[in-house]
C-alpha cells in the first residue's frame, strides 16, 4: 500500500512477477536481522520510554567480535592455509558476540542513562545520540576497518542454496529447446571439420565462413531456446546460510517471547514497563530489570551483527558504521510495529525487509537504503503508533 | 509496631511533610484524613521507600527503614495500596494478582490467591481477564488483593473508596475491617472522613504537611474542628 502511493507516477522498470516470490523471500530473510535488532530498540523504549540510538553501535560491537574470533581461528583477510572451518567455531563466535554486545549495553545503560533517569527526557536523548557517535568515531581509534569474517564459502552449514520450484518449467518448450540443441551440434561439428581442413589458411574460405556464421547462430539459438524455457517457470533460491540464520532469529525470538510472557522475571519486566513506582512496591528491583532488559537487547543484536557479518554479502566491509544502517532500518521496524510492541518488533523487520527488497524489485535499488526513512515518515504520518500500536489505550 | 519520628519531606524546593510523628501499633487500624494536598500519599510514599525523608526517622519492629529502598521495604512486610491504584493494566488480573507475591518464593502463593479471590469473588470471574478492562471499583479490589499477595504485616492503604458509588465504598471498609480482624495492621489514608473514622482505632489530621489532631476514632467523630473541616458540619 505504502508503496503504491510512493511510486505512483514514477517510471516504474519493467516488472517481473515471476521475481517477485524470489524478491519477497529475500525481503523475509534479511528482514529477520532487522526484527531482532528492532527487538532491543523496543524493549528498551518499553521500559525506559528511551530510543536508545547507540542500539546500533552495540550491533557494530558484535560484529568486531566474530571479527576478532574469527581471525583467532586463523580466517585473517590474508591467510594461506585453508582452516578447516568447524561448526563450533560460529558456536563460538555468536556466543562471544552475544556476550560483548550484552556487555556494552549494560555499561552503556549504567553510565550514560541511569545517571540521567530523573532529568526530563530530552537529556537521556541526547546522550543516546552523544553515545552513537562517540562510539561510530571514537571507535575509529582502535577498530580496523576489514572485510567482514573470511569463512560463509568454506563451513559446512553455510555451503549451498536450497532451491524451490514453485512453478515448473514449461514442458511444450522442451522439444524446442532440445531440437535447438540437436542443430547446434550438428552446426558445430560441421564447422569443426572444416575448421581442420583450413588450418592453414589465415582466413576462413567462404564455405568456412558460412559454417562459422551457421554454428554461432545455432547456439544463440539454443541459448535463446534454454533461456525460454527456465523462465517459463517461478523458483525461489535460497541461500542455506540465510536459511540458518532466520531459523536461528525465530528460536531466539521464541525464546524471548516465552521469557516475556511466562517467566516470573518477563512479568517483572512487564510491571517496571508499565510503572516504576508501583513494580517496586511489589518488591521488584527496577534497576536489575533494567540491565537484564539491556542484556536481552543487546545480546539479540550480538546475535544478529554475527549472522550479518559472516553472511557472504558482496563488498561488504567491517567499520565503526557497520550498525548504523541496520540500526536505522531496525528502528524503524521498530516504530512500523509500534515501538514498544514486542511482536509489532518482529513483524516491523519483515515487513522492512520486504519493502527493501520490492524497492530494489522496482527497479529503485539506489533507493534500498533511502526507502526506511520514506517509511518511517509515512507512519509517523498515517498511523504514529504503528501498525499494532494500541500503547496509548494502555496508559492509564 | 511502626514509629514515625519528625520527619521532613520534600519535592525538590517544596516541603510536603513538617515534622510529622506518629505511630502504630501491631493490630490497629489507624486512619489519616485530610484535604487535598495535605500530605497524605506524601506520608505514605515516604513510609514504602517510594521518598525518603530528608530528617527524622521512620522505624518498623525495631529497624530503621527511612532511606531503604522501596523493593526492599516490602520484603520486611509492610505493603502499599498507592493512591490511584496503579494496577498493571497491561496484565490479567491472576498476573496482578502473582506480582503481588513476587518476593515470595514458599509453597502457599495459590492458597493465598484462593483466599484473595474468596475475598473478592468478581475477580475470580474475571481472573483471565485484562485487568484495564475492570470496573474502578473492580480495580480497587484487585489494588488491594494485589497489596494482601505479599502477606504483609503492615498494610497502606490509600484513599481505598475514591470515585467508588456508597454501596462499594461499604464493601471495601468492611473488607478493610475483616483483613484487619485476621491480623493485618491496617493504615489507611482517607478523604472520605466519616467511614474512616468509624472504622479506625485511632486517627490523625494533617494539615498542611503537620499532625494537628490525633485521638482515638471515636474522639475525632465527636470532635468540633473535625466535624466543621471534615464530616461537613
Ligand atoms: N511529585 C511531586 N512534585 C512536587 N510536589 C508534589 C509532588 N507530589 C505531591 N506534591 C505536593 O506535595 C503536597 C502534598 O501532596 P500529597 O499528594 O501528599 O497530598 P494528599 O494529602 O495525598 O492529597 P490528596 O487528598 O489530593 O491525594 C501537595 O502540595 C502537592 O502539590
Ligand atoms: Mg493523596
Amino acid at each position: 500500500m505504502v508503496l503504491h502511493g510512493l511510486f505512483l507516477g514514477l517510471p516504474l522498470a519493467a516488472l517481473d512477477i515471476r521475481t517477485l516470490p524470489q524478491q519477497i523471500v529475500n525481503g523475509l530473510l534479511n528482514g529477520s536481522i532487522y526484527a531482532l535488532i528492532a527487538l532491543g530498540y523496543t524493549m528498551v523504549y518499553g521500559i525506559l520510554k528511551l530510543i536508545n540510538f547507540a542500539h546500533g553501535e552495540v550491533f557494530m560491537l558484535g560484529a568486531y567480535t566474530s571479527l576478532f574470533v574469527s581471525w583467532a581461528f586463523g580466517f585473517t583477510p590474508n591467510a594461506t592455509v585453508e582452516p578447516q572451518t568447524q561448526v563450533w567455531y560460529l558456536l563460538v563466535m555468536i556466543v562471544a558476540s552475544m556476550t560483548v554486545s550484552g556487555l556494552a549495553g549494560v555499561l552503556i545503560e549504567r553510565f550514560a542513562y541511569r545517571p540521567l533517569r530523573n532529568q526530563p527526557r530530552i537529556a537521556s536523548l541526547i546522550t543516546a545520540i552523544g553515545m552513537s557517535m562517540l562510539l561510530q568515531y571514537g571507535g575509529q581509534l582502535f577498530l580496523p576497518n576489514s572485510p567482514p569474517p573470511n569463512i560463509d564459502a568454506m563451513i559446512n552449514p553455510y555451503r549451498g542454496n536450497v532451491n524451490i520450484t514453485l512453478v515448473k518449467s514449461n514442458e511444450n518448450l522442451v522439444a524446442a529447446m532440445k531440437s535447438a540443441e540437436q542443430t547446434k551440434l550438428t552446426a558445430d561439428s560441421a564447422w569443426d571439420a572444416q575448421k581442420k581442413l583450413e588450418e592453414n589458411s589465415f582466413y576462413p574460405s567462404a564455405k568456412g565462413q558460412a559454417l562459422q556464421d551457421a554454428a554461432q547462430k545455432a547456439d544463440r539459438d539454443y541459448i535463446e531456446a534454454q533461456g525460454k524455457y527456465n523462465n517459463s517457470g517461478v523458483s525461489i533460491l535460497m541461500p542455506v546460510g540465510r536459511i540458518i540464520t532466520t531459523v536461528v532469529t525465530f528460536i531466539l525470538m521464541g525464546v524471548l517471547s516465552y521469557l516475556i510472557l511466562f517467566t516470573k522475571r518477563g512479568r517483572a519486566m512487564r510491571a517496571v514497563s508499565h510503572d516504576f513506582d508501583s513494580a517496586a512496591l511489589m518488591g521488584i528491583n527496577v534497576n536489575s530489570i533494567v540491565t537484564f532488559t539491556f542484556i536481552l537487547g543487546s545480546t539479540l543484536a550480538g546475535a544478529a551483527a554475527m549472522m550479518d557479518a559472516t553472511l557472504y554479502q558482496p563488498g561488504l566491509q567491517i567499520n565503526t558504521f557497520f550498525g548504523l544502517l541496520p540500526g536505522v532500518k531496525a528502528f524503524v521496524a521498530a516504530v512500523i510495529g509500534g515501538i514498544g510492541n514486542v511482536p509489532g518488533a518482529v513483524v516491523g523487520g519483515l515487513l522492512m525487509g520486504v519493502i527493501e527488497s520490492l524497492v530494489g524489485w522496482a527497479g529503485y535499488t539506489s533507493w534500498q537504503d533511502a526507502a526506511a526513512f520514506v517509511v518511517l515518515i509515512v507512519v509517523l504520518l498515517v498511523r504514529p503508533n504503528g501498525l499494532f500500536g494500541s500503547t496509548a489505550a494502555e496508559k492509564v | 509496631m511502626l514509629t514515625i519520628d519528625h520527619i521532613d519531606v520534600y519535592y525538590g524546593a517544596i516541603q510536603a511533610l513538617r515534622g510529622v510523628s506518629l505511630n502504630v501499633n501491631q493490630g490497629e487500624i489507624v486512619a489519616i484524613i485530610g484535604s487535598n494536598g495535605a500530605g497524605k500519599s506524601t506520608l505514605l510514599r515516604t513510609i514504602s521507600g517510594l521518598l525518603k525523608p530528608r530528617t527524622g526517622t521512620i522505624q518498623f519492629q525495631d529497624k530503621t527503614i527511612s532511606g531503604v529502598p522501596a523493593d526492599q521495604i516490602v520484603k520486611l512486610g509492610i505493603s502499599h495500596s498507592p493512591e490511584g491504584r496503579r494496577i498493571f493494566t497491561n496484565m490479567t488480573v491472576s498476573e496482578n494478582l502473582l506480582l503481588g507475591a513476587y518476593i515470595r518464593k514458599d509453597a502457599e502463593i495459590e492458597k493465598d490467591l484462593e483466599k484473595v479471590l474468596l475475598r473478592f469473588p468478581r475477580l475470580r470471574e474475571r481472573i483471565k481477564q485484562s485487568s484495564g478492562t475492570l470496573s474502578g471499583g473492580e480495580q480497587q479490589m484487585l489494588a488491594i488483593g494485589r497489596a494482601l499477595m505479599s502477606r504483609p504485616s503492615l498494610l497502606l492503604l490509600d484513599e481505598p473508596s475514591l470515585g467508588l458509588a456508597p454501596n462499594l465504598v461499604t464493601e471495601i471498609f468492611s473488607i478493610v475491617n475483616d483483613v484487619n480482624k485476621d491480623g493485618t495492621t491496617v493504615l489507611i489514608v482517607e478523604q472520605n472522613a466519616h467511614r474512616a473514622l468509624e472504622v479506625a482505632h485511632r486517627a490523625y489530621v494533617i494539615e498542611t504537611g503537620s499532625i494537628v489532631i490525633e485521638g482515638s476514632g471515636k474522639e475525632l467523630l465527636e470532635d468540633s474542628r473535625v466535624k466543621e473541616a471534615y464530616l461537613g458540619g
